[in-house]
């Protein structure tokens, strides 16, 4: 594929929004805060960058989005995995255990 | 679904750039004050709480625009910014962008309206309803009675034929009067089944119905316009159809209805422009018909043997046409002269922009981005030239068309189509990868840091200037080429033109007489038939008189009768002839011409050895030529007496053999003795060396050939009297003038050398133009080590004579290319020159001359700019 570097740090975000977006439908605000409860607060993105990686995402068909109205009445746009999205999702998720099954190996010995 | 969503979201974006941006506004608005009124709820006061969540977002200005880079529109995006920034670009210098795009627009004009011609003429198929199954349709015309009506009845009943119409030429018009020749009157007398045939509908109006031919008595007769005539003589105006209008000429002084107007461009059956319907409620043989579902033309000529069918495709394009091919060549070298000038235009213009490209690569924009850009503002420059060019097509086209000669284009609907603008676009195309390739290989192969320090080629580096003295040169030389070409061609002309005939036709005026019928008759059942000599000799007597009548027209100065009038198309007979006094040592081909006594002093032929024949040497016995293999038809009546002239051609052949006057020869296989010698003249075309020929003494033949006195007005109208007179029911009314025969002849000659000029005074300006702005640029780009030359002590003089001199060599250069180009393809067209060699010098000397001169001219301008080139202030700003 030849990804650049730039490109692998993308796809970590990318993994863990698509991640957050596995049980259902969310607006980017609730997609940042899902991202730090689940974390334990130890990932703190700067929340604007989530935006460009959220709208990369949709073009590549990843996550599909519309216009809705919050629990409180508000506008915002809601964030949800397309079927491309899911398989991504699969798919990274089983390189990203790869990755740290060894990393762990080699740490552990 | 959320890709076509994601689309429109791009094309929206394209298009209200605000409202995509408004929404990414929006939506991270929104984050930011949920973040806020969470900081609230933690307890921060309102403007701390807004501003710890606007820290964390980061920028919100950034953020906004990386989220429009990935939303916003894309492709569709740049090519626009691409396309507004080409169009800021192009407007920076308006004159020399109008220049670009007219310089093209007229290459691409010149090019289409050539390659609509020449596709029409050779390619493209006829612009008529299943143009293959279309016939022309010819009957000899010398069949006797009897045969004549069988055939007219059998091609009228026969179910291999539909669709059959019945065309004559003028008829209902005094041809050749002021008011018609001033009105280019070309009038055909047709059946309403003629539009049938072709498939051709009026633009305006309708075509003739089967009522129209009622119409022709009493009141006004129907009619149909040409779109020329209309536009001429009518203003284009579509609310004449159903008026009553009148046609200078008409013979029965009746008054016309315009039905219908023709769409532009068709001219069948012979360069017409205006249609009536046949008057008569005759039905006569059909000339042209279309061939029923399944026939061939074979299986209608084995029904028909004694008639001849043609295919229309090989009645309208004959093989000439084909000669006019390699000028579609020559304007295709127009269109390279136009795009390479573009391309030095544009290339030096990349070089010029040299540092604005240098800073938009060290700002990151990537070579493909660029390339992008030179491709979108090619494009833009193109599709203005398009659209201009499409617009001049047109009248271009009709133009050309009328610089051919007719008998080439007549019937074709020669106007761009669909095809042409199909092959336009495709020029456009090649012409836009050149523009974008050509200075994109520039950008690549120098460094953006040289670039963005020197303005690109400020440093004098020598390769974009070689690259553009090249393009100059080979400008020059294609033009050269042209020029030279044209030389040839406009030589080849003025000889053919000038080319001896032997004889003088203006004043001279031939008619054809009524065929002579031969009536055969059966005396005995079983017997043989034989030829009613007494019709026979009434018919002849009648010619005689017709002859004796024109001859005692005031204005006739002689008349003569012969089987062919000078410069007629088509090959005479042609029979072996022998001499006794050679035995077998001469054997040729010889032209046989029947004609009456007076033939020679009526073309002005010089006698040079024996005597003239008289009606005395023509004895009593009655002989038959047949012109064809079909038994009882006939061409001439004669009464042999066994003697014969001959041309000098022939006779230089015979002359070894004894004098020529007295000896005997063998015709085919009739002995003659000849009486004497005449001069040669041009029989077919002026450009075929005389044939030897046989003149045989007859006692009529089928055309009346007369010499007209000068200054005698009537001369023709008193012809026409005489026949009407005599032989009102049958009577030609087309005088034929042997001038205008001469001008057809030579049509092709003057064709060639009309476009071949104008492509050549076409290209000229580009070139010209071209080696200026080489150059000029040259200079501007050399401005510093001018500068220096001047600061160091050069004389004005010498830097002007350092400029001239390199334009100078650039077109000596190209001249040498195109002039070598020129003779070579002047050797392949050797069949098309006439007095003239491939390698002509007067041509050579000619092109050289003008194009040394006119660019020493042109170059005087970019030399005297560098000569005024201030060194102090140039330096200082370095």
């Amino acid at each position: 594929m030849g990804r650049t570097n730039s490109d692998q740090l993308h796809g970590t975000l990318d993994m863990l929004v698509l991640k957050t977006l596995q049980q259902g439908t969310l607006h980017g605000y609730a997609i940042a805060v899902r991202l730090q409860q689940l974390s334990n607060d130890v990932l703190q993105v700067e929340e604007g960058s989530l935006y460009p990686a959220l709208y990369r995402m949709e073009a590549r068909g990843w996550l599909a989005s519309d216009w809705a109205l919050t629990d409180t009445g508000r506008r915002a746009r809601f964030y949800k995995l397309t079927r491309a999205g899911r398989a991504q999702l699969a798919a990274e998720t089983a390189s990203w255990n790869r990755l740290t099954a060894a990393v762990a190996g080699v740490m552990n010995s | 679904m959320s890709l076509l969503r994601l689309a429109v979201a791009k094309v929206r974006a394209l298009f209200r750039r605000n409202a995509v941006a408004d929404e990414i506004r929006d939506e991270m608005q929104f984050h930011v004050e949920m973040r806020a009124d969470e900081y609230e709820r933690q307890g921060l006061a309102p403007d701390d709480a807004r501003w710890a969540a606007t820290t964390r977002f980061g920028n919100l200005a950034v953020m906004q625009d990386r989220g429009y880079d990935v939303r916003g529109g894309g492709i569709a995006e740049t090519v626009a910014q691409d396309a507004r920034y080409g169009v800021r670009v192009l407007g920076r210098q308006p004159a020399v962008t109008a220049a670009i795009i007219l310089t093209l627009a007229v290459a691409i004009a010149a090019n289409t309206a050539l390659f609509s011609i020449f596709d029409g003429l050779l390619f493209r198929p006829l612009p008529y309803t299943t143009p293959d199954a279309i016939i022309r349709i010819d009957r000899p015309n010398n069949l006797p009675g009897a045969e004549f009506t069988e055939l007219q009845d059998g091609l009228l009943a026969t179910s291999m034929l539909t669709d059959r119409a019945q065309v004559s030429l003028g008829g209902l018009f005094e041809m050749g009067t002021q008011a018609v020749t001033d009105w280019g009157l070309a009038p055909a007398v047709v059946t309403p089944s003629f539009f049938d045939l072709l498939g051709v509908r009026p633009s305006y109006g309708r075509a003739f119905v089967a009522d129209d031919r009622d119409r022709t008595n009493g009141g006004p007769r129907p009619l149909i316009l040409g779109h020329e005539l209309w536009r001429t003589r009518f203003g284009a105006d579509p609310d004449i159809v159903n008026r009553v209008i009148e046609i200078p000429g008409t013979i029965f002084r009746n008054s016309w209805v315009v039905v219908g107007i023709m769409p532009p461009g068709f001219d069948f059956p012979s360069g017409s422009n205006l249609w009536a319907p046949v008057s008569q409620q005759q039905d006569y043989a059909p000339q042209f018909a279309r061939l029923a579902d399944g026939i061939t033309i074979e299986m209608l000529q084995r029904q028909f043997p004694v008639a001849t069918f043609t295919p229309l495709r090989e009645y309208l394009r004959p093989r000439g046409a084909m000669a006019f091919a390699f000028l579609l060549g020559a304007t295709g070298l127009l269109l390279v002269v136009a795009w390479v000038q573009i391309a030095a235009l544009l290339f030096s213009r990349a070089i010029a922009r040299g540092r604005e490209i240098g800073v938009r690569l060290a700002l990151g924009a990537s070579h493909g981005r660029l390339i992008r850009q030179f491709g979108t503002e090619a494009v833009l420059v193109a599709s203005a030239a398009l659209v201009l060019s499409w617009l001049m097509a047109r009248p271009l086209t009709a133009f050309v068309v009328r610089l051919l000669p007719a008998e080439i284009t007549v019937g074709q609907m020669l106007e761009p189509d669909s095809r042409t603008l199909l092959f336009t676009c495709a020029l456009s195309i090649v012409g836009v990868l050149l523009l974008t390739l050509l200075p994109a290989g520039f950008v690549r192969r120098t460094s953006t840091t040289d670039l963005l320090r020197g303005g690109g080629a400020g440093r004098a580096r020598t390769s974009p200037l070689r690259v553009r003295s090249l393009l100059t040169m080979t400008q020059i030389a294609v033009t050269a080429a042209l020029l030279y070409m044209a030389g040839l061609a406009v030589q080849s002309f003025s000889s053919v033109s000038a080319a001896p005939l032997g004889f003088e036709p203006a004043r001279m005026v031939a008619v054809r007489l009524p065929v002579v019928t031969v009536t055969t008759r059966v005396l005995e059942p079983g017997a043989a038939p034989v030829v009613d000599r007494e019709d026979l000799s009434r018919q002849m007597q009648l010619q005689l008189e017709v002859v004796e009548a024109v001859r005692s027209v005031p204005g006739v100065l002689h008349a003569a009768s012969a089987e062919r009038h000078p410069l007629q198309t088509g090959s005479p007979r042609t029979q072996t002839v022998t001499s006794k006094a050679a035995g077998s040592a001469i054997r040729v081909d010889a032209h046989i011409t029947n004609v009456t006594a007076g033939f020679a002093a009526t073309l002005g032929l010089p006698l040079m050895e024996g005597r003239d024949a008289t009606p005395d040497d023509l004895g009593d016995r009655i002989g038959i030529v047949s012109n064809n293999s079909a038994p009882a038809s006939v061409g001439s009546i004669m009464v042999v007496n066994s003697v014969v002239l001959v041309n000098q051609t022939l006779a230089r052949a015979l002359e070894p053999f004894g004098p020529v006057p007295g000896q005997v020869i063998t015709v085919g296989n009739d002995d003659y003795r000849v009486l004497g010698v005449i001069g040669d003249f041009a029989d077919g075309r002026p450009d075929q060396p005389p044939r030897p020929h046989v003149f045989v003494p007859a006692a009529t033949a089928p055309f009346v050939i007369a010499r007209l006195a000068p200054d005698v007005p009537g001369a023709e109208a008193g012809i026409r009297a005489t026949f009407d007179r005599l032989w009102a029911d049958r009577a030609s009314r087309q005088i034929i003038r042997i001038e205008d025969e001469h001008v057809r002849t030579t049509a092709d000659y003057r064709a060639r050398s009309i476009l071949l000029t104008l492509l050549g005074v076409l290209c000229l300006p580009l070139a010209i133009v071209g080696l200026i702005a080489a150059q000029m640029d040259a200079v501007r780009q050399q401005t510093r080590d001018i500068a220096i030359r001047l600061a160091l002590g050069a004389e004005p003089a010498d830097v002007r004579r350092r400029v001239v001199l390199r334009a100078v060599a650039t077109v000596v250069g190209g001249l040498a290319l195109g002039l070598a180009g020129g003779i070579g393809v002047g050797q392949l067209m050797s069949a098309y020159l006439y007095g003239v060699e491939a390698l002509d010098a007067a041509s050579v000397a000619i092109v050289a001359s003008l194009l040394l001169g006119v660019s020493l001219f042109a170059a005087l301008w970019p030399a005297s700019r560098a000569a005024r080139i201030a060194p102090a202030l140039v330096l200082r700003d370095q």
